[in-house]
């Protein structure tokens, strides 16, 4: 029997995309910061879905369904997929921005804090 | 002192927190994290019991749920989203702890309050982490549970990386 070498390679890529479906999924319980954050998830799953469907569809497989497949495969999963990606990415990029904020202000405070202690202590000295 | 866990009554709790904090920071740099009372409140009753609660560094985790999230922090106070922002309150804490000199204490009121705003899993792992963090790094701790959620897994959990448990 010939296996053909491309349907080979996207069932690889299918693979490779549920792999990395379940590392963004560990990434999110280790912080368990926000829902946001499975977005990503969902939409690298998504990704796998539709590169399914693709394959699916490319070697006709359900013959009848065949432009149905090709279109949800290549065009509406890749989009919702894209979306899902994009607003999983932009909660991860807040969040993060928001901790470096949070370090910043209090070493920056608690610096001037000391300082400020440190002088009136000083201050009370005779 | 290393770790210490304070087993609290909910009746006359936070008189007897007040009676802990000041008893426990004395001679260091507090860093009190609270997640129950707004910082003003904790400010206003030490400095009613003869304490300068300008010395005091606080993470106030509270503070933003209730004025909002424009509320401007003092000079001496961080606002952290919430509760549940564990995350940010591990972070402000090692932090505060590296940025301050001399001898430093991280006060933690209450591990009760976390386990209403995450899972039990989380504040374990989010406990291993910091108090292990703090321990590495010489920092004092002492971390306030109510007597009522002792007997609770994840406390005993905490239980076992501390170095003396009071009442």
């Amino acid at each position: 029997m010939n296996i053909d070498p491309n349907a080979s390679l996207l069932l690889v890529a299918v693979a490779i995309q549920i792999v990395a479906a379940y590392f963004s999924f560990v990434i999110f319980r280790f912080n368990r910061l926000s829902t946001n954050w499975l977005a990503l998830t969902w939409g690298i799953m998504f990704i796998a879905l539709g590169t399914t469907l693709s394959i699916l569809a490319e070697y006709d497989t359900v013959p009848a369904f065949t432009r149905e497949l090709l279109f949800t495969g290549q065009i509406a999963i890749p989009i919702l997929a894209s979306l899902l990606m994009a607003f999983g990415l932009w909660g991860m990029k807040k969040n993060f921005e928001y901790f470096e904020v949070v370090e910043k202000e209090a070493t920056t405070k608690v610096r001037s804090l000391e300082v400020m202690v440190g002088s009136k202590g000083k201050k009370g000295k005779k | 002192m290393g770790i210490t866990i304070y087993s609290v009554n909910p009746t006359n709790y936070f008189g007897r927190v007040i009676e802990i904090f000041k008893h426990e920071s004395m001679g260091t740099v507090p860093i009190y994290i609270t997640l129950n009372k707004p910082y003003i409140e904790i400010a206003n009753v030490l400095r009613s019991h003869g304490f300068h609660p300008e010395r005091v560094f606080f993470i106030d985790c509270i503070s933003k749920q209730v004025l909002g999230h424009n509320a401007a922090a003092p000079p001496n106070c961080i606002f952290v989203d919430s509760p549940g922002s564990i995350t940010a309150i591990g972070i402000s804490a090692t932090q505060a702890a590296k940025a301050a000199g001399g001898k430093k204490l991280i006060f933690i009121d209450s591990i009760s309050t976390m386990l209403m705003y995450n899972d039990a899993a989380v504040v374990g792992s989010f406990c291993n982490f910091l108090l292990s963090r703090l321990r590495a790094m010489g920092v004092d701790t002492v971390v306030l549970v109510l007597e009522s959620d002792f007997e609770k897994g994840v406390v005993k959990h905490i239980e076992s990386l501390a170095d003396e448990v009071k009442k």
